[in-house]
């Protein structure tokens, strides 16, 4: 047994050495970034009575460079700062301009032990606990309209990974062991949300942790709890917020010959509660989450089955906070028509419209808007849903085809207002076709995407309320096709209609239900458009898009209208 | 053994801190990116310091406006440029694989007026700071630092079908031709005795005046020649047929401001060249703008020419002509033509050049993106914005028939222009005269330069671009220059009946020599202009003419030594009226001006890349008829360029 751990030491040893020998120096200071160009000509028509108010015609646009310097002052330590210069179409001799910081942090290695970083930092814990969900139907949206959308989310942070930007500190350090378990990770976070006004505001912190256990490379355990706190005295309402969420999680996968097994599972609870107010009625919450994934590796088959079970009063500001605020004011056309009422947001504003993006943690569940998803708009996160999933994908060999479909059956666990529950059903799929491989153009990017997603809500009538039937169909697809070396026209379309009749809830501030507002929909949303893109390299490229964006909701007077717009993106990194 | 494995894990995760892909591991958590890589693209940066400052010591209590006690204060310390170009101006570019490159500029003032703070820009309230997508909100940051040119980003590419490059943001400098979208560049008659913000420095103490003298012109900055544009260009080089294109869609000086209601320039130039000697191009130029959010109140210009050039030996010849047309709510008078002539060659006989220049700009042409001024058109104006300010419909240049330089253009004329170049062993001689005539009558004013103390007088006014100023209201202060509004009175119950005609003419002399061994070079301009109602082949040199004007100039540079040129300067001029202009109420006469400049100077070059001017000058103006106006004194200018 001595004689083991000698040998595993010296292994160590020699592994660590072979690392550092094998690891190029980079420079002291190194300059990175992003420069980024987009011009807008909207146009929008309406068939409204007699308008004589609405703009007509918009140009807008701007040219930014995102410039950042990474410095290495030690071999352990470094600093990165990011400076946005950003200037605004129509203004000329710097009065457009405008200087901002975008990014600031110090990453290191303390004592050689800890892994720590301060400052602006991205991170991630479980779709339960501190999660970035991608805002609504970004997964079903062809790649020509997700270009607009990756401006938005680069600008806001929303990183591909769906980790949160936060400002504040998190380190990791870790335990390897010789025998029985190969590892233990510890992982933690703390960063501020909101800062005291020193009167009734407190400062307010989110806090996170993980301990992983990780046993090999099949099977790995962790305990991750997150917590939302207000910090006692900072200010002079000593009412204070506290949110713990904690939860355990079981990662286990494995290979039975043509077969890769994974299992994941995840359950935990939450608290909500204020300090100090009796009145307010603590919410205790629960959740389980398990699934199940085969994939065959000669056809090319995998097949899912997940459980879900999150109860009514479970909340999670770092999993269920939305990009989206449905109730934000959007920036363009923000009133329409001789009376000026509000326009809706709409799918379209949802590609675009950076005024309507969240960057920070909220800690009530925010509004969510029917026409778009009523079935998960919190991510996995969503409250009040117990159901299951089941899919089936394939990928052929030669990657011509990839065929991806789910089905989820579910319900309410508590009733609104009712004792009856809503029933939901989605059923979602996806195909994309690589015609350039069937064609054996291996130079050319040929692809076709195509997707659909039926979501429906019911619920039976009771003696007071009438039934609930709600459905929204979501079609889209896109295509690329490369003319020319590095020259590539893409085309896309999307549909999303809605139609039937639902309530939503008000609550009050303490999220309890207090009424319900009857809602119909007749709501058909289209949008296509087709572009021409040019590609320097991975790093760079152009594109010219037409974009043209029906909306139409039948129910309501002088609330159709058209929305067409040419866009120019040229978008490079360094 | 743990302490060894626990450095080994941990060094293991900074080394794993070190290439940039997104985990393929979707459950993993913690820190993001789980790996970074190292960037290796290059930032280059250059640009200039510039310290400017100026002393001026007034005699007299000059009115700058009507308004009582507004007057000249007798000493002035100015540090910093209202020409508007910054103490600091970096100039940052990079590139990206592939053709892709990017730049932004930061200009940085500093007027040293002793406020001492943590920053020199305001310290604005979170709450008071504009949001980043509507800058023109609230207060920014950072008075002190901005852009001058903002951010562009280009792409270079080839196809088979040619080069093509794109430049995106701006603001860049274009020309597409003189018609359409350039700026004046003259004869390159002008003096050197004070530089403008922008010249470049030149090789050694004397690079500048030598070439000067050799070559008949001075390196320039980019924007010699060329409008501001901000915008898409794309320029295709190299295309099948020998043709190269140019088009652009953007905002230029006059369409500048935040307003979402269009507001936008296009145009371009398709050129073939057919021969190292003949070429061809059409050009067009295009303002498209809306009063009104419904855009169905419009205003705006389109202008389109052929463009010519051949070249048969030493002669050349080359033309544009087109037509264009200018409308508004208030103006619809369709197109109009526009063309230049312009037919020179080399005698080799007589060691000259000459150039017949003939013009012609229709009285209803208006585009202030091109070299000839609008004088007889009131431009639509959307706002009350001052001219010079982003936003602004108004245009920062005379309006009124103009007295203008051989060679300068205004609408509704037409004109003749005779230049010739000669050289008579060490003395050169650039000459030129013109004779112009307006096309119908219109306004019954006309507006003068004053080409002696034409800066100085320029600063009485800083930063701001008055219209209607000065004791008699009667100045207006542009970027750079001061004009004159001379009012007529033979217009027959308001209405102006008589054309103008105009007559300028000038002379350059240029001599070099040495005296104790030591390099020298002479400047001298003469020039002569009038403006009358009949027409002259030459000046009007008596009371026919509303106003005459003489201007001479003369100024001398000697080298010293590689470190130092001293400079003098002497400068005259004469503005006269007649009695069918402004009258004064106090002496019952009409203009009668004399201005006065003399001047002394030295270069000193303190490293190949930095150089320090020094300029002193004593100027003097007064009108013997109009009394208030007057004003002299003395005005001393320090300049410390560095070019990186």
């Amino acid at each position: 047994m001595k004689f083991k751990f000698i040998l595993l030491a010296i292994l160590t040893i020699v592994l660590f050495v072979e690392q550092m020998s094998g690891q190029n120096e980079p420079p002291k200071v190194s300059f990175t970034g992003n420069a980024r160009s987009q011009f807008y000509s909207d146009r929008f028509k309406n068939n409204f009575e007699n308008d004589t108010t609405t703009n007509v015609l918009t140009h807008s646009g701007n040219v930014i460079a995102d410039l950042g310097a990474h410095i290495r002052p030690s071999k352990n330590t470094e600093i990165q700062a990011v400076i946005r210069v950003r200037n605004d179409y129509g203004g000329f001799w710097g009065s457009g301009v405008s200087f901002d910081v975008r990014q600031l942090y110090i990453k290191g290695v303390a004592a050689d032990v800890l892994k720590y970083q301060l400052g602006d930092i991205n991170y991630k814990m479980t779709p339960y606990t501190l999660y970035n969900n991608d805002q609504e139907l970004f997964a079903l949206m062809p790649e020509v309209f997700q270009r607009q959308t990756a401006v938005v989310n680069y600008d806001k942070f929303y990183n591909k990974d769906n980790s949160w930007r936060q400002q504040g500190a998190s380190a990791e350090c870790g335990i390897a062991f010789p025998s029985m378990i190969r590892q233990v990770n510890f992982k933690g976070v703390a960063t501020r949300i909101k800062t005291s006004d020193f009167s009734q505001v407190n400062d307010r912190i989110f806090s996170g942790g993980t301990i992983e256990i990780v046993q090999s490379d099949q099977l790995k355990l962790a305990a991750n709890h997150a917590q939302i706190f207000d910090v006692n005295g900072t200010s002079r309402n000593n009412i204070l917020l506290s949110l713990p969420v904690s939860t355990v999680t079981l990662d286990w996968k494995n290979e039975f010959s043509r077969w890769q097994i994974s299992f994941r599972g995840e359950a935990g609870k939450s608290m909500r509660r204020y300090i100090h107010n009796p009145e307010y009625r603590n919410r205790k919450g629960q959740f389980i989450d398990a699934s199940i994934r085969l994939k065959e590796k000669k056809i090319g088959i995998g097949l899912t089955g997940k459980w879900q079970f999150v109860s009514a009063d479970f909340r999670s500001p770092g999993a269920q906070t939305k990009r989206i605020n449905f109730n934000g004011q959007l920036a363009g056309l923000t009133r329409i028509g001789n009376d000026q009422h509000t326009r809706e947001i709409t799918m379209n504003d949802i590609t675009r419209e950076s005024d309507l993006c969240v960057t920070q943690l909220q800690t009530a569940l925010m509004p969510i808007t029917k026409t778009l998803d009523f079935i998960s708009p919190f991510g996995d996160a969503t409250p009040n849903r117990m159901g299951y999933t089941t899919g089936a994908n394939y990928t052929d060999k030669k990657g011509y085809i990839h065929l991806d479909i789910f089905n989820y059956n579910g319900s309410e666990i508590r009733g609104e207002g009712t004792s009856q529950l809503r029933k939901f059903s989605r059923l979602q799929s996806k195909l994309q076709l690589n015609i350039a491989s069937m064609l054996a153009k291996k130079d050319r990017t040929i692809a076709i995407t195509l997707m659909t997603r039926q979501d429906k809500a019911s619920r039976q009538a009771s003696e007071i309320t009438p039934a609930v039937d709600l459905k929204n169909q979501t079609l889209s697809a896109g295509g690329e096709l490369e003319i020319f070396q590095d020259w590539s026209i893409t085309a896309g379309w999307m549909k999303v209609g809605s139609k039937g009749f639902d309530f939503m809830s008000v609550t009050n501030n303490q999220e309890t239900i207090i009424a319900f507002e009857e809602e119909r929909y007749d709501v058909q949303q289209e949008m296509w458009a087709y572009g021409i893109k040019y590609t320097f390299s991975d790093k760079a490229f152009i594109t010219l898009n037409y974009q043209k964006f029906n909306y139409n909701n039948k129910l309501a007077n002088n609330n159709s209208y058209t929305l067409s717009q040419w866009m120019l993106l040229y978008q490079l990194e360094f | 053994m743990l302490l060894f494995v626990l450095l080994a894990q941990a060094n293991a995760l900074s080394q794993t801190s070190l290439s940039d892909t997104i985990p393929s591991d979707s459950t993993s958590t913690g820190i993001f990116p789980k790996i970074f890589r190292w960037p290796n693209s290059t930032i280059n940066v250059n640009g200039y310091y510039r310290f400017w400052a100026t002393y001026q010591r007034e005699q007299y209590a000059y009115p700058l406006t009507s308004a009582i006690g507004n007057t000249m204060l007798p000493t002035n310390l100015f540090i910093g440029d209202d020409a508007q170009l910054p103490n600091l101006w970096l100039n940052v570019t990079g590139s990206a694989p592939g053709g892709a490159r990017w730049g932004f500029d930061l200009r940085v003032f500093q007027f040293l007026n002793g406020q001492i703070a943590d920053s020199y820009g305001k310290q604005v309230a979170d709450s008071l700071r504009p949001n980043v997508r509507y800058p023109l909100g609230g207060v920014p940051l950072g008075g002190n630092l901005g852009a001058m040119l903002g951010g562009t980003v280009y792409g270079d590419f080839r196809t088979k079908t040619g080069r093509w490059n794109t430049t995106i943001g701006g603001i860049q400098w274009v020309n597409i031709s003189d018609l359409t979208m350039a700026s004046f560049r003259g004869y390159n008659r002008f003096m050197l005795f004070e530089r403008n913000p922008w010249d470049p420095m030149g090789t050694g103490i004397n690079g500048r005046y030598k070439q000067y003298f050799e070559q008949g012109s001075i390196d320039q900055d980019q924007r010699w020649g060329n409008r501001a544009f901000q915008g898409i260009v794309i320029q295709g080089s190299e295309l099948p047929g020998n043709f190269n294109v140019l088009a652009i869609l953007g905002k230029t000086e006059l369409n500048g401001g935040f307003s979402g209601i269009p507001n936008f320039s296009y145009g371009g130039k398709l050129f073939k060249q057919f021969s190292t000697a003949h070429s061809i191009s059409l050009n067009s130029i295009n303002q498209q703008s809306y009063a009104d959010s419904l855009a169905k109140t419009s205003y705006g210009l389109n202008l389109h020419t052929i463009e010519l050039s051949l070249k048969f030996g030493k002669f050349l010849i080359r033309s544009e002509t087109g037509f264009g047309r200018y409308f508004s709510p208030q103006h619809h008078a369709g197109f109009e033509g526009l063309g230049q002539l312009k037919l020179s060659g080399d005698f080799r006989k007589i060691k000259s050049r000459i150039e017949l220049h003939a013009f012609h700009i229709g009285s209803n042409i208006v585009n202030n993106n091109g070299v000839y001024w609008n004088t007889s058109v009131a431009e639509y104006r959307v706002n009350d914005v001052p001219a010079g300010s982003v936003g602004s419909s108004a245009v920062l240049q005379p309006f009124g028939s103009s007295m203008v330089r051989v060679g300068q253009m205004t609408n509704n004329r037409q004109g003749l222009n005779l230049n010739i170049e000669t050289s008579l062993k060490a003395l050169k001689i650039s000459g030129g005269i013109g004779s112009s005539a307006e096309i119908r009558p219109a306004a019954g004013i006309i507006t003068v330069g004053h080409p002696v103390n034409q800066f100085t007088r320029s600063r009485f006014w800083r930063w701001n671009f008055p219209a209607g100023v000065g004791p008699y209201g009667r100045y207006s202060d542009i970027y750079r220059d001061v004009y004159q509004t001379v009012n007529l009175s033979d217009d027959s119950m308001g209405v102006v009946v008589h054309k103008k005609f105009f007559n300028s003419a000038e002379i350059q002399l240029k001599y070099s020599g040495k005296i104790g061994g030591k390099d020298f070079y002479l400047f001298s301009l003469f020039q002569a202009n009038s403006a009358s109602r009949q027409w002259s082949p030459i000046t009007v040199a008596d009371m026919r003419a509303y106003v005459r004007q003489y201007s001479s100039e003369v100024e001398l540079f000697a080298k010293m030594n590689n470190t130092i040129m001293l400079s003098a300067y002497v400068g005259i001029e004469r503005t006269i009226g007649n009695y069918r202009t402004d009258i004064s109420d106090e002496t019952y006469r009409p203009l009668n001006q004399y201005g006065k400049g003399t001047g002394v100077g030295c270069d000193i070059e303190l490293s190949r890349t930095t150089k320090l001017y020094l300029r002193h000058r004593w100027y003097s103006f007064h009108d013997r008829s109009f009394l208030l106006d007057r004003f002299g004194g003395t005005e001393t200018i320090l300049e410390l360029k560095v070019f990186f």
